[in-house]
């Protein structure tokens, strides 16, 4: 496994419609200022509900969570200023090794960038309300970070099961071809559950 | 030669090698060969036995063998034996990049089964390249 080997696997997947462009990456540049200003209330409340629910509070140890705000404030910077390159993708497959690191469920990771989410949708619809940005760009900007969205979580989430199978001896196209041979008689047992 | 006539050239080349296993320990129940994903390459299995489930388990117990002995400072993963009250499975590494897998009867002649497998493995090992 190679950070680049995962990062062309899950774009490969990506269909062309749903992959973050140049243009997504203009329209969050061209927003750079309004963005940047929320930086301190995105990252207040994801760590606030991150401490305030007990499985996603177990993952931090005593006294880290300064050192953790400092991490997403690059990260936050990084996504509004830039470049979304292959680095930057090939980063957040690292994410998905750490995760398994600190035992980051992806529900977990999905939730987190979830909230994120929300925040700014909620302050992109606020400023549309004030008038300060055009509908047009609004709705483009929710596009640009739902792609992003969707792209990284992707690779954070495979970046951790390529971890758990490389790391105990195995590797994720060797699970999935037992995994298929396997699954059906799986499927049959839990069916009764639907 | 064409690309696919190598391929071919190569399957038939490892199936002549495998058959030559099988032929000098007449006891033995099968044997495969699969890469690291768990794909078919070559097998001679008994007709109960599907060769996709049996390549991608050989596989994973090859993987997890080689994480074993790297973790418990082994050295290089040599083989893998797995004992049934049936029978006994030795998986053998080809190469970086394949497994061997010899299906054995439960109370083999193990050192005659190490001595022709091992031979086995790295005739195939060299026809893969």
């Amino acid at each position: 496994m190679t950070l680049n080997g995962l990062r062309e696997k899950v774009f490969e997947q990506f269909p062309p419609e749903m992959r973050f462009t140049a243009e997504d990456a203009a329209i969050i540049v061209r927003h750079r200022e309004m963005l940047l200003s929320w930086e301190s209330t995105i990252i207040k409340k994801h760590y606030d509900m991150l401490y305030s629910h007990a499985p996603t509070r177990q993952i931090f140890r005593e006294g880290e969570r300064e050192r953790l705000e400092g991490l997403l404030s690059i990260w936050w910077r990084r996504v509004i200023n830039g470049p979304i390159d292959d680095q930057f993708w090939n980063w957040m497959v690292y994410v998905g090794l750490a995760h398994v690191l600190r035992k980051v469920k992806n529900p977990m990771m999905i939730a987190a960038w979830g909230y994120i989410a929300n925040n700014v949708v909620t302050g992109i619809n606020a400023e549309e309300a004030k008038g300060t940005i055009h509908s047009d760009e609004a709705r483009l900007l929710v596009i640009a970070f739902i792609k992003l969205g969707k792209i990284f979580t992707s690779l954070v989430g495979d970046g951790y099961l390529s971890g758990l199978a490389e790391a105990t001896g195995t590797n994720l196209a060797l699970l999935e071809t037992l995994a298929s041979q396997e699954v059906g008689t799986l499927m049959e047992r839990v069916r009764s559950e639907l | 030669m064409a690309a696919t006539e190598r391929q071919l050239s190569k399957q038939e080349e490892i199936n002549s090698v495998l058959r030559s296993l099988l032929e000098a320990i007449p006891d033995l129940r099968g044997a495969l060969v699969a890469d690291n994903e768990g794909l078919p390459i070559a097998q001679s299995l008994p007709a109960e036995l599907d060769a996709l489930r049996a390549s991608a388990i050989a596989a994973t117990a090859q993987g997890l063998g080689r994480r074993t002995v790297e973790m418990l400072r082994a050295g290089s993963l040599t083989e893998v034996a797995v004992s049934g009250t049936e029978g006994i499975i030795f998986l053998y590494s080809v190469g970086t990049r394949c497994v061997l897998a010899v299906l054995a009867p439960g109370h083999p002649n193990v050192g005659l089964i190490h001595l022709e497998s091992r031979d086995c493995a790295k005739k195939i090992a060299s026809i893969i390249g």
